[in-house]
């Protein structure tokens, strides 16, 4: 008698408990964890393209989206070139031509560093948690780990030209796996694994990075060497002084 | 069949100076067809010269993967030797490595988006970049620094002059950054003001050395001797002397709109043509009505005495045919003649079109054309407009009754 | 005078040499209009084209946005500027449109455009280009989030109608926007390389999205805001007239304004296709003159043949007693009133030819193919140019008058025994 009761009252809390997962909060909890906060961090970007691949190294200092400073230390040839986004302004910086320049505020709207890690390309200043509309699917497993597999299809107004993207998050640290963009034709344009998560400094961070695009012939690979938290960052660093003469 | 061939020649041989009134129609005629073609031909070449021949090449040999991005990563590796072959062949007149590439370029106060070139003056036709200088020198002292020559609009844009100094910064080989101080060795006229917008002329060792793309080409231009058959040559030469992961392409496939425009004007043009020859064949049937009447009383007495109609109607034809021989001859002669001239000392447009033109970089002229496919083909219409025309005295021979006249 | 009358019994006498010379005559007259009512018919054609297609007729930006075409260089006093274009008599139509560099993303890709704000109607009127819309429809106004690509550009992109497009630019505060809209048409223009880098969207739209306008009025109909100004006027060809004329009446109360805003002809727009003009009318006197040649040479042999024809009659002559100059003065009068026959006849045929031709155009059938794509038509219309007539019959005349003197010299040489003698 209380197995009949028990059995479907377990299956119907069961059953709320997933549909109670609301997939907005889950984006929501996600994009937290990439949010800007100001900080130093040592990158390695590895670009493989058709011909040739591509390895360098540089210094990031970022106080939000709107400043942060860029120092190549390898290879040799471009060592010591900096780049600065200063609120609205792109600057460069070139220990060889001993120049500052200002670059042409085009560059801005382009996607800058000339890899295909960008991330400004896919989402613009839209939100995955506002600005699309959600749909939980059956979770999934993802580079081994069981993830929740949100579809999001941009809402009328957002100013995202793709037909949807599929995100991918971990169900155990609750930040992203994965995000597969698509196009109309349902070709698959860009994708990005966070291949791994490391917490420093009581920070959850994606400390490796993959970003894949037509068909896999071009790939980026993002690899957070060090990384350190700098309160002390303000706008007042971000100055065409600096840039001559950065710290160490 | 050889006695009509007789009479023709003895008939020719007793009027002289019929036959010589005949034959220069046909020889002007002839001459002038050749003559109008031949410089509605030849502006277009100069066009496409222009334009082109310096630019882009006739032909060119890059990664099959260049065209049209011109992407500087598909650069590909020199081959000197392949280069010798090449120059050596006899249908080929020049062979010219370039390297480009794309920088933002930046003066005190300006910056502006540029295409550089890095070009081997060594190997270039001089008088080619001289005609297009339009400021400063080739052979700038600028010591360790790098000169560059700017299209004249850029120049402009950049509000610099010669002697001032340039940052260049762009994406170089592979990924890496081209990145240095440049110096302004003077600015050029390139006859297409886009062009003029964004072009910049490095040497081709600097330029490899700014990019990065050591021991690279970008691109190979060639020129053949017959600019005209750039499309099939292009062909034949890349099975011919292939060249590793290279493939070669011809201007006709890179610009086809330059292409079309070419077409349409010279479909237009053969109106002009056509009234030409309207005008020519007038000439010549006149010439023929009146050698046909002169020569009635002959035809007459010749039927009279019992040469029968066809056999002098062949002859009337065998006549014609070996005059409009003799007269193309002797037109083929005077048209190449007057265009070979005309090719090497061309004329020179006059006022404010010659102005113009210079401005944008072209040469104030118009060159007649020296392709051998307009003499062939117009001497062919002529002969056969002769032998048309030269049907009236054939009828004259079949109305002449043996008793009027 | 009995000469003449000798002369005018002689060309009538022999009918067939006459004819011919006549038409020599008429036929270098009709040569020479029907060429130039060609060739102007041509040109004008492709010229209009390229004005009709891209170019306009006059164009109207501030100084500063020609320097560099940046969001704030916008033309000052818009409304009093689109009132004196309204008023003025040479000018027909007009456009504005605001000017956005951006970045678009679609489909599978992206590219750096241009976007022209347009109102449809007016730049409909204006501009060609816009009205070849291969598949959709164009704007249906100043709001709205539509946007039009060019075909290569869409082909590009692989997008089609109805697809997302982004446009990322710089508002005029300097911060970067991204802007959704919708593709609604895709267009046919000029060459490849137009419709890879031109795009159209809804003026006021943009014009809001870079922050040029507060809000977007739907009331008023007027362009408020715009970074250039093209229009037409009846007669592009005097294009110069109008726009000075235009320039000095805007300019009369507004002497501070001479220095921001510039007016241009089609011919400082582009120009290339004022050099190519140029290059046309220097070649075509070079193809007038092989033409003419060509036909004095014709004129002279037929007038050869004639002597030599007329050997046996002109020896008859000289030994009844006519003296030399008395038959040079036959000859020359009657090359004369052959003249009078042949001028006005070929210029009747072509006048005639040409009214004709103008209004049924000569299809150029082997080329009409590659006509379309260039959005020409394979049918060219010549126009009628009556003020070459009387360079032309005039040159004719002379060219004649000198052909028919060689000839007659030679008659003089005769030896009227021998001439009559001739088989």
């Amino acid at each position: 008698m209380v197995n009949k009761f028990i059995l479907p009252f377990f299956l119907i809390i069961l059953s709320f408990s997933i549909n109670g997962q609301d997939p907005v909060k889950i984006l929501q909890k996600a994009e937290k964890a990439n949010q800007q906060i100001a900080s130093y961090s040592e990158i390695e970007i590895t670009s493989e393209k058709p011909r040739y691949t591509r390895k360098i190294k540089l210094r990031n200092w970022s106080l939000n989206n709107n400043y942060s400073m860029v120092e190549i230390i390898s290879p040799k040839r471009d060592s010591g070139m900096i780049y600065m986004k200063s609120g609205k302004r792109l600057f460069t910086y070139s220990p060889k031509t001993n120049r500052i320049i200002k670059l042409p505020s085009s560059m801005l709207a382009q996607g800058w560093m000339g890899t295909d890690a960008q991330f400004d390309n896919i989402l613009g200043t839209a939100s995955l948690s506002q600005d699309f509309s959600h749909e939980l699917k059956m979770a999934i497993t993802i580079n081994s780990e069981s993830c929740h597999f949100i579809r999001c299809v941009p809402l009328p107004e957002t100013p995202v030209a793709h037909d949807h993207i599929d995100a991918f998050i971990n169900k155990q640290n609750g930040s992203i796996s994965r995000l597969e963009v698509y196009n109309k034709k349902g070709a698959l344009i860009q994708q990005i694994d966070f291949l791994e998560y490391k917490i420093i400094d009581g920070i959850q961070i994606p400390v490796s990075l993959k970003f894949s695009a037509k068909k896999g012939t071009q790939n980026t690979e993002l690899k957070i060497l060090a990384w350190k938290k700098r309160p002390d960052l303000k706008q007042t660093f971000f100055t065409e002084s600096t840039m001559k003469n950065l710290e160490p | 069949m050889s006695l009509s061939l007789t009479m023709a020649w003895r008939n020719l041989g007793r009027n002289r100076r019929r036959s010589a009134i005949t034959g220069s129609a046909v020889a002007f005629a002839l001459f002038f067809a050749i003559s109008l073609r031949s410089f509605q031909l030849g502006i277009y070449e100069h066009m496409v010269d222009t334009l082109v021949g310096g630019i882009s090449g006739y032909i060119q040999v890059s990664d099959s993967a260049y065209w049209p991005a011109q992407n500087i990563d598909l650069a590909i590796p020199e081959n000197p030797q392949w280069k010798k072959t090449l120059e050596n062949d006899n249908r080929i007149k020049s062979v010219r490595p370039r390297l480009t590439g794309f920088a933002l370029l930046s003066s005190e106060k300006e910056s502006s988006v540029a295409q550089w070139m890095g070009v081997d003056f060594e190997q270039e036709d001089t008088a080619f970049w001289k005609n297009r200088l339009r400021s400063g020198n080739f052979n700038p002292n600028f010591k360790k620094n790098i000169p560059v020559w700017l299209g004249k609009r850029l120049a402009e844009g950049l509000n610099v002059d010669v002697g001032d100094t340039i940052v260049g910064l762009g994406q170089g080989y592979q990924g890496g950054m081209a990145n240095d101080l440049l110096i302004v060795g003077g600015t050029l006229a390139l006859g297409n003001p886009e062009l003029e917008k964004r072009a910049a002329v490095l040497r081709f060792n600097d330029a490899q050395e700014f990019s990065g793309a050591y021991g690279m080409w970008g691109s190979v231009l060639i020129t053949p001797y017959q600019k005209e058959k750039s499309l099939s040559l292009s062909s034949q030469l890349s099975s011919e002397l292939k060249l590793e992961g290279a493939s070669w392409s011809s201007w006709e496939e890179r610009m086809p709109e330059l292409k079309q425009i070419i077409q349409a004007d010279s479909a237009g043009g053969v109106v002009v043509l056509f009234i030409l020859y309207t005008v020519i064949s007038f000439g010549l049937l006149g010439t023929m009505i009146m050698l046909a009447s002169e020569r009635r009383r002959e035809f007459t007495m010749q039927i009279a005495l019992g040469v029968k109609r066809s056999v002098l109607a062949k002859v009337v034809l065998i006549e014609a045919l070996l005059v409009a021989a003799f007269g193309s001859v002797f037109g083929i002669i005077l048209g190449r003649s007057l265009a070979y001239y005309l090719h090497l000392n061309p004329p020179r447009l006059l006022g404010d079109a010659a102005l113009a033109m210079e401005n944008m970089g072209w040469e104030p002229v118009l060159p007649p054309s020296l392709d051998w496919s307009i003499t062939f083909t117009h001497t062919a219409i002529v002969i056969c407009i002769v032998l048309l025309v030269s049907l009236w005295p054939v009828l004259t021979v079949y109305k002449s009754s043996a008793i009027n006249r | 005078m009995k000469i003449i009358i000798m002369a005018w019994r002689n060309i009538w006498r022999t009918p067939w040499r006459s004819l011919v010379v006549i038409g020599a005559m008429s036929l270098g007259v009709w040569s020479g209009i029907f060429m130039m009512g060609w060739i102007n018919g041509l040109n004008d054609q492709r010229t209009i084209s390229m004005l009709d297609d891209n170019v306009g007729h006059g164009r109207i930006c501030s100084k500063d946005f020609l320097k560099k075409p940046e969001v704030f260089s916008t033309i000052n006093n818009l409304e009093a500027l689109s009132n004196k274009l309204v008023a003025d008599s040479n000018v027909t139509t007009f456009s504005s449109r605001v000017i956005c560099n951006s970045m678009i993303r679609a489909g599978s890709g992206s590219a750096p455009i241009i976007a022209y704000g347009v109102n449809p109607n007016n730049e409909k009127k204006v501009f060609k280009s816009v009205q070849n819309i291969s598949s959709g429809g164009f704007l249906k106004g100043q709001v709205g989030d539509e946007v039009v690509l060019g075909e290569a550009l869409a082909r590009k992109l692989e997008v089609d109608i109805d697809d997302r497009v982004v446009l990322t630019f710089q508002d005029i505060n300097g911060d970067v926007r991204s802007a959704l809209f919708w593709l609604v048409g895709i267009y046919d223009g000029a060459s490849s390389m137009i419709e890879e880098s031109i795009i159209y969207v809804p003026s006021k739209t943009i014009s809001f999205q870079m922050g040029l306008i507060d809000s977007i009025e739907l009331s008023n109909e007027s362009q408020i805001i715009a970074h250039e100004i093209n229009y037409r006027v009846k007669n592009p060809y005097e294009i110069e007239k109008a726009n000075n004329a235009l320039e000095s009446s805007f300019l009369k109360n507004r002497k501070s304004e001479s220095q921001s805003i510039v007016f241009r002809t089609w011919k400082e727009v582009s120009p290339d296709l004022g050099v190519a003009d140029a290059i046309l009318a220097q070649s075509l006197l070079l193809f007038m003159m092989i033409i003419l040649l060509a036909m004095s040479f014709g004129i002279l042999n037929t007038m050869l043949m004639a002597i030599l024809e007329r050997t046996r009659e002109l020896g008859m002559l000289m030994a009844i007693g006519m003296n030399k100059k008395k038959i040079f003065k036959l000859i020359v009068s009657e090359t004369i009133l052959l003249s009078f026959v042949g001028l006005p006849f070929g210029l009747f045929l072509g006048h005639i030819s040409l009214l004709i031709t103008s209004k049924t155009g000569i299809t150029l059938k082997s080329v009409e193919q590659g006509f379309e794509q260039m959005g020409l038509e394979a049918t060219v219309y010549p126009s009628v140019v009556p003020e070459y007539y009387l360079p032309i019959t005039g040159l004719v005349l002379i060219l004649s008058f000198l052909s028919s003197i060689y000839p007659a010299i030679k008659a003089l040489k005769l030896n009227p025994i021998e001439s009559m003698r001739v088989l």
